[in-house]
């Protein structure tokens, strides 16, 4: 072979396989973001990841069932709907008056939050009762102003979970934010 | 090479090697399946997690509820979603069964045809062609566009790896609206036919990848560094075709349209330098290559030294070429050290190590492997092995199992806190037990439960004995006790003092419309007295029930604790075990990521030697020539 015929298949080669390889592999591969036929370590390394997630989930449960039995347990969500009329910032949330936590939304969560991801904003625990239950949206409402609106809802726990919603939702015909309440019985 | 540029190859290279189909983008949300409409805020809380690419915490999250209370609202979109989860992580076995579980049930045709294209994906990527073809032509028309035009793809894809070219042809023509799917089908179906030796049907289809007009430019906004990246490849394999069929197109003109900052400059500078050679343009030729050889030593770049070298012979200069082959060995030479020192030196399992962050390895980090991949020595001749879908899934595997590694760890710390929290929660239940004890609350509420049928009996013989006085209210009483005290007053009145008969009448009169008002109301009166009866039993029967459930929590809470205490030991051992089985899995991943890039290294060692024996024989041969030339009078 020539030295003109080796370098050009060389390059032939780099161009055919190498540069290609990164989507289209070389000739005896076809593009695709292939995985090997399963192989020992491969089914190995499956039933090693499937053991944690059971063990995880396995010890979550019983880190919940601890700190938060179901008897007592009061779990809050925040949801977005639109969410034109207002650029949510913060919540703060209050049980009886008293704050049991102040959340500070990242761009992210909210990016989130507009997917129709729903953020668990409090898990705790409550006596079953009677209780009052305040929740206060921050952030920017129509016309990027500063707005702060509260929501208060007289809730009855249980023995069993209770799930709160929060939800702000666009109202078009005032062109404002709403906040609603829902209550979830499990 | 600087980190930067080491950083931006490797990214591109390995985004390039794992875009035509990511697993994680099934459910990406830039890639929605459908619009989320959550009917659980559970569901909503998953997909938080999962929108924030934290899918970890979104497995746990779907397998914690569906343990507890299944999320029954939102059909089966939790257990497509866990699937799909499952398959990013790897879990083929775990995510076939999920998909499987959902066809054999009663489901909606989109459930129906998500889980046959997310089996078929699955059966594609384990090399079980056939079986994925079939699940890829179970989907009905369910499939939202942009899922069934990645379907079309795989089909495509699938039909190729069986070196069907006609099927595959005939599946491309019902991609017309598929997007970068279909330019994926093109370039796939184009090379493929290339190298099967039908270079005119490639060559037409990767003609339509590799040009793009003013409105395709436009559509394709330069972000879109995916299509653009397709359109580079495309025109170097149709470069490389029309120079091997010259009754193919202008090879110059398709290498020309390789972006010159991209990734893929080098292999067309290279091919440039050839085209124009071939075409007996040999001086036109250096130009590309004396570009390609200013850059930092590429495999490109090495290749056109000699190719520099050897064009400068054959245009008669041959003292310029001889310095040229020289300087080409000595390149070699430092290439040659460079890569026996990386070779010998370089553990590149401590470098694998060091690729993975000391969080190791968020969910995010996971997917994007070019984030925190170190530079290797002599990286560059590693990049298409590090690209290659073996050494991804490798390496995948290696960094998942960090990071579950890591999640085991976690909890390992956190056992004896439980425990704690464990003995805390006792002792406030016996504390509780204790006040409750004292309370008395049984003793309280058999009192009023007796009260209560006391109550009844009482309401019962007021209804009897139709005793409207029984139903007076408070003024009501206080006027007849006064009415009655006047009356026995004047009857008391002995009858010489004075005439009483006026008094006497005006009793009559008041004591009648009393007795008259109280007569008229008793059915009011008497329903309203047994609604307020059955409301106290409305109140008892929850309070019973509410005494029920305590009871039940008073009776059962010791013999939790004493399981949950139990289960948490037995847990602790288990995760020591687990560990050590991740060590030794992290450990085999580790290897073999570490042989492949060595074998790269010393696959290319072996390819710089044999440049390097080419040019050293150029050399000795051109100092021959040039010698006799002088010695010739």
């Amino acid at each position: 072979m020539s030295p003109r015929h080796f370098v050009f298949y060389i390059a032939l080669f780099a161009a055919l396989g190498l540069p290609l390889a990164a989507a289209v592999s070389a000739d005896d591969k076809l593009p695709e973001n292939t995985a090997p036929k399963t192989s020992a370590p491969d089914e190995e390394i499956q039933a090693l990841k499937a053991e944690v997630l059971k063990i995880n989930r396995e010890l979550f449960m019983i880190e919940e069932d601890i700190l938060y039995p179901e008897s007592t347990q009061f779990t809050v969500f925040v949801s977005l709907d639109i969410g034109d009329f207002f650029a949510l910032d913060s919540v703060q949330l209050r049980v009886d008056d008293k704050i049991v936590t102040n959340y500070l939304y990242t761009q992210r969560e909210l990016a989130a939050l507009k997917e129709g991801g729903v953020h668990r904003l409090y898990l705790g625990n409550l006596k079953s009762g009677r209780h009052e239950f305040t929740a206060y949206f921050i952030g920017k409402g129509p016309h990027g102003r500063d707005y702060k609106r509260g929501v208060t809802k007289v809730i009855d726990k249980e023995l069993t979970p209770l799930f709160v919603e929060l939800k702000i939702v666009d109202d078009s015909g005032q062109q404002q934010p709403d906040f609603e309440v829902a209550v979830w019985d499990q | 090479m600087s980190a930067v540029r080491s950083a931006k190859s490797w990214g591109i290279s390995l985004a390039l090697a794992c875009l035509l189909i990511p697993p994680t983008a099934a459910f990406a949300a830039s890639d929605p399946l459908r619009p989320q409409s959550v009917r659980d805020p559970r569901y909503g809380a998953v997909l938080f997690d999962f929108y924030q690419n934290h899918y970890f915490d979104a497995i746990t999250r779907i397998m914690v509820t569906q343990q507890r209370a299944p999320i029954a609202a939102q059909g089966a979109d939790p257990e497509l979603l866990l699937g799909s989860l499952y398959l990013s992580y790897g879990m083929h076995d775990a995510a076939a069964a999920i998909f499987q579980r959902l066809l054999d049930g009663a489901t909606s045709p989109y459930t129906h045809d998500l889980a046959w294209f997310y089996l078929g994906k699955l059966r594609y990527q384990d090399e079980q062609y056939a079986a994925a073809l079939t699940a890829f032509q179970a989907v009905g028309d369910a499939l939202p566009a942009a899922k069934n035009a990645e379907r079309l793809n795989l089909i495509v894809n699938t039909q190729l790896r069986e070196n069907k070219f006609d099927e595959a042809k005939k599946t491309l023509e019902q991609l017309k609206h598929g997007g970068i799917w279909r330019e994926y089908a093109r370039y796939n179906l184009g090379t493929a036919l290339i190298r099967a030796k039908r270079v005119k049907e490639g060559a037409e289809l990767l003609n339509q990848v590799a040009v793009m007009d003013a409105r395709d430019e436009e559509r394709y906004a330069l972000r879109d560094e995916e299509r653009y990246a397709l359109r580079d490849k495309a025109n170097i394999a149709l470069g490389y075709a029309s120079l091997r069929d010259k009754t193919l197109s202008d090879p110059v003109a398709a290498f020309s349209r390789v972006r010159l900052s991209g990734p893929f400059s080098s292999p067309a500078l290279l091919g440039s330098g050839w085209a124009y050679s071939a075409q007996d343009r040999p001086q036109e030729g250096l130009m590309p290559w004396f570009e390609l050889a200013a850059r930092p030593a590429d495999l490109a770049s090495q290749e056109a030294l000699v190719a520099i070298a050897y064009t400068l012979e054959t245009l008669g200069a041959p003292e310029l070429a001889l310095s040229y082959y020289q300087n080409a060995i000595a390149i070699y030479d430092r290439e040659r050290a460079t890569l026996d020192t990386a070779l010998s030196s370089t553990s590149f399992e401590e470098l694998l190590r060091a690729s993975v962050p000391a969080s190791a390895g968020g969910d995010a980090a996971r997917l994007s492997l070019a984030a925190n991949f170190p530079e290797l020595p002599a990286g560059k001749y590693a990049y298409d092995v590090v690209a290659s879908s073996e050494f991804q899934k490798a390496y995948r595997d290696y960094r998942d199992l960090h990071f579950l590694k890591a999640q085991v760890a976690r909890w390992q710390e956190r056992i004896p806190l439980l425990h704690t929290m464990l003995e805390e929660r006792r002792r406030r239940y016996a504390l509780n037990v204790t006040e409750l004890s004292a309370s008395n609350y049984q003793k309280r509420l058999d009192t009023i439960i007796a009260q209560r049928a006391a109550l009844s009996a009482e309401i019962a013989t007021i209804e009897g004995e139709e005793n409207t006085a029984a139903l007076a209210d408070v003024n009501e009483r206080e006027s007849r006790r006064q009415l009655l005290e006047i009356k026995s007053r004047l009857d008391a009145l002995p009858a010489s003092a004075m005439d009483a008969s006026a008094q006497l009448k005006k009793f009559r009169i008041l004591y009648g419309m009393l007795q008259w008002q109280l007569k008229t109301e008793f059915p009011q009166r008497l329903w309203r007295v047994k609604a307020a009866l059955r409301a106290l039993d409305h109140d008892l029967e929850h309070t019973s029930a509410v005494q029920s459930s305590l009871e039940e929590i008073v009776n059962m809470t010791p013999l939790n604790f004493a399981g949950l205490a139990q289960r948490i030991t037995e847990l602790d051992q288990y995760l020591k075990n687990l560990s050590g089985k991740l060590d030794a899995a992290i450990a085999g991943r580790e290897q073999y990521c570490a042989k492949l890039i060595t074998g790269a290294l010393t696959a290319r060692k072996r390819q710089v030697e044999t440049y390097r024996s080419r040019a050293l024989y150029a050399q000795a041969r051109l100092y021959d020539q040039l010698s006799h030339e002088q010695n010739v009078p």
